[in-house]
């Protein structure tokens, strides 16, 4: 387990360095820059605001600076937001993210685990075909439908839920809903299709041959064999819900990461596109790190290997 | 033996505090350059008040103002005062700041001393961040106030969340001229311990008299920067005197840095400007104890004067000062600076002229309240007097309400369009398209000429006017006589 932690670490850092010069490049190349607005600069303001963010420097000193401000765990100032590090963004919106991502994850995992085990338990009935209806409803709409028609109804016409912002607990249902469908379907078709095919293995009907109960044979010897399609998908599923939604974070008004990765993208605010961009990878790779223990407990060949 | 320097506020804090911002840029033309060679530090030119005031009172180009003065000081760093507020009372979106701190750079501003009206760090981190991004020397303002919350060790605090910024200079700021010389000294010990290494500056007015002898309470402990003004616009409510100040400083062993020769015809030109506009001559004050009482600062005492005079209710002005001081204490102690001496002024003006307290609130008042002017302020108010604030409707429509962030190109887009000017939207998002229109129409500023030679004033004056030909002047045996040939 060491050494598989030591070298998925070094794997780690390459992986980091490789996204943090490739951002660093395709930033500088595309057109425009941070301080491009309607109507020019004057020189001198442009002169001082270029000397302070050291912009004026040759690229080879400013990808330097860069990286060694990485190592410092510096990430560097927002151009945009000027009394604010890269560092203060990140600390302030990635746990509301977080949070919203988790209570996502958990809503898709309740909802798509029992209707996939009972769409492929009950295979070509009613049931499956209602639950792969919704499914693939779940797919289909998009976020900022979906938030809107649940924001009219539930919000405004019924009244039940508050319609945005974060400071409430009835104000964190509806989005976590909105980001959780769309995963919750996926996963159920996923689980459903993984499932089929596990219920019609040799060692399922050797189970059944010995007797056990139904609930015994899905839940305990075919749903941990259907899992390893499943759990490919939450690991880039799950940082990508961590990380934050722009387009949920927006309809709700909500003060996430993924609002100020947009806005940071038009912006050009560079440092803050990059500062998000490690944090993006750096959660995706913790998540498959994750993920390949997890294969590890619910296979004990991949443990081997 | 130790220098003692100098930063000039003559042409901003001197005026404002003693002619209520009614300087001409032409009687700033006329002095600027004398005042450049006389070695101040920096010389204090502009604030974001000025910007209303000029277009809408004096039909005046603010920036106009700054480029022409601008070109008239070149030795010396003009400076700016103000922070997040380009309009003092609004709250405006951070596209129009960013835009203010751009062009004080672009129009010839080399410094900006930063104020938060409540010492906040918040407000005071968001300018210094814009200040030191565009290039500008950041002075950040410790403003003193005297209350039962603003003691030695809120002080301490301050200045250590001060120095955290990294500012350049650090200003221990008296805008209601209230520090004694005991004061002085406690509060720069206390700033010289807790921001080690930081310069100081001391900027103090002079309303209860004291604050030439704070200021040789400064330069005892070697504070680096003393901002004074030349008369008729130093003393009373205004800063001390440079010409006292560089006198006792003097006395007591030490070499301020300035020309005082060079500064005494600026002095002469001013007070003739003064008599010829009706503006008042400042003075030395004999020690007033009410002003620590009402602390109403200087600058807002001469507008309230103004205002109340126009409205024919002069005489009401002990009442308004009386009434400020309930007020303060109603709304938790607001240090008495603007915008809170203003919302503090005006809504005592209004309770008073009403005959009954907070019938009618203003809307930073309501603002105060409800939390949109910093929450630790609005934590402060009295109960009682907060909830009968924000029992009204208008109160209602501010809750969770917060100024919206236009883009540039929006702001742009409502004022005039995409051909409209950095500077022009400006002055029309805080003044107004009529007013700026009514500036326009006006045509250029009044030329003023010094008052060394008032003859050559005279025939100069003369010469210009288009509606006679013949001049003739007769006094006892002298007289003078002028003819155009053309």
């Amino acid at each position: 387990m060491t050494f598989f932690l030591l070298r998925r670490s070094v794997h780690g850092i390459i992986v980091l360095w490789a996204v943090a010069t490739f951002t660093f490049v395709l930033l500088r190349l595309a057109p425009g820059g941070p301080f491009d607005r309607e109507r020019q600069l004057p020189a001198e303001v442009r002169a001082n605001i270029e000397a302070k963010y050291h912009l004026d420097e040759p690229l080879p000193r400013q990808y330097f600076r860069y990286l060694t401000g990485i190592l410092r765990g510096d990430l560097g100032p927002s151009y945009k937001y000027i009394d604010r590090g890269v560092n203060d963004v990140v600390a302030e919106t990635l746990p509301t993210s977080a949070l919203l991502g988790v209570l996502a994850l958990a809503f898709a995992v309740l909802i798509a685990f029992p209707t996939g085990i009972l769409a492929a338990y009950h295979r070509a009935s009613a049931i499956d075909r209602c639950a792969m209806f919704f499914s693939t409803l779940g797919i289909s709409v998009p976020h900022f439908i979906l938030g809107a028609l649940l924001i009219w109804a539930v919000a405004l016409q019924l009244g039940w839920l508050q319609a945005g912002r974060w400071d409430h607990w009835s104000s964190v249902i509806l989005p976590s809903i909105t980001l959780g469908a769309a995963p919750a379907a996926y996963l159920a078709a996923l689980l459903r299709s993984s499932l089929i095919d596990t219920l019609g293995e040799d060692f399922i009907s050797a189970a059944r041959a010995k007797g056990l109960k139904e609930t015994v044979v899905v839940l305990k010897h075919a749903l941990a064999h259907s899992l390893i399609p499943v759990l490919t998908v939450m690991g880039p599923l799950t940082a990508a819900l961590l990380t934050g939604s722009f387009v949920v974070e927006y309809v709700f008004a909500i003060p996430g990461m993924g609002r100020f990765f947009i806005t940071a993208v038009t912006d050009r605010d560079y440092p803050l596109v990059m500062g998000v961009t490690l944090v993006y990878t750096a959660l995706l790779f913790l998540a498959n790190v994750v993920v390949d223990m997890l294969y590890g407990l619910i296979d004990p060949r991949v443990r081997t290997e | 033996m130790s220098q003692v320097k100098f930063v000039d506020t003559t042409l901003r804090d001197g005026q404002a505090s003693l002619w209520a911002e009614n300087m001409r840029t032409g009687m700033m033309l006329a002095v600027a350059d004398r005042i450049d060679n006389a070695g101040f530090q920096a010389i204090e030119l502009i604030a974001s008040s000025h910007i209303k005031k000029c277009v809408r009172e004096l039909r005046e180009d603010p920036f106009e103002r700054m480029r022409q003065v601008a070109k008239k000081i070149t030795k010396t760093p003009l400076r700016a005062i103000g922070a997040e507020r380009i309009s003092a009372f609004e709250l405006a979106p951070d596209s129009v700041v960013d835009l203010w701190f751009e062009r004080m750079i672009a129009n010839g501003m080399r410094q900006l001393r930063i104020s938060d009206p409540a010492n906040d760090p918040a407000g005071w981190k968001k300018s210094v961040a814009r200040a030191k991004r565009v290039g500008l020397t950041t002075i950040l303002n410790q403003i003193y106030s005297v209350s039962p919350k603003h003691t030695d060790g809120y002080y301490a605090r301050k200045a250590r969340e001060a120095a955290a910024l990294k500012p350049d200079y650090i200003c221990l700021k008296d805008p209601g001229g209230l520090l004694t010389p005991e004061r002085t000294s406690a509060l720069i010990r206390v700033i010289q311990t807790e921001a080690p290494g930081v310069p100081i500056e001391l900027h103090v007015h002079c309303t209860t008299g004291l604050g030439p002898l704070c200021a040789i309470e400064a330069i005892k402990l070697g504070v680096e920067l003393i901002d004074v003004s030349v008369p008729p616009l130093a003393n009373a409510s205004s800063n001390p005197s440079v010409f006292n100040v560089a006198q006792n400083s003097r006395a007591l062993g030490y070499t301020p840095v300035i020309d005082e020769q060079n500064l005494k015809s600026v002095a002469r030109d001013l007070t003739y400007f003064a008599k010829r506009a009706s503006l008042p001559i400042g003075e030395p004050v004999e020690y007033d104890y009410s002003q620590y009482v009402h602390q109403v600062p200087g600058g807002m005492i001469s507008n309230l004067r103004f205002q109340l005079k126009n409205l024919g209710l002069l005489d009401r002005l002990p009442e308004v000062l009386e009434e400020a001081i309930l007020v303060r204490e109603d709304l938790g102690y607001p240090i008495m600076v603007t915008p809170f001496s203003q919302f503090v002024g005006s809504q005592a003006a209004i309770n008073v002229i009403k005959g009954e307290r907070y019938i009618q609130v203003t809307d930073q008042v309501i603002q105060y309240a409800a939390g949109l002017w910093g929450e630790e302020a609005a934590s402060e108010v009295d109960g009682n007097v907060k909830d009968r604030i924000l029992d009204r409707p208008r109160a209602k429509e501010f809750a969770g309400w917060q100024p919206p962030q236009p883009s540039l190109e929006e702001v742009r887009s409502k004022l005039g369009g995409p051909g409209l000017g950095d500077d022009e939207l400006l002055m029309r998002y805080v003044a107004g398209n009529e007013d700026v229109d009514a500036m326009r129409a006006a045509g250029a500023p009044k030329a003023y000429h010094d008052a060394g030679n008032p003859l050559l004033t005279l025939v100069r004056e003369l010469s210009q006017r288009k509606d006679c030909r013949q001049i003739h002047i007769q006094k006892d045996d002298f007289s003078l006589a002028l003819e155009k040939r053309q």
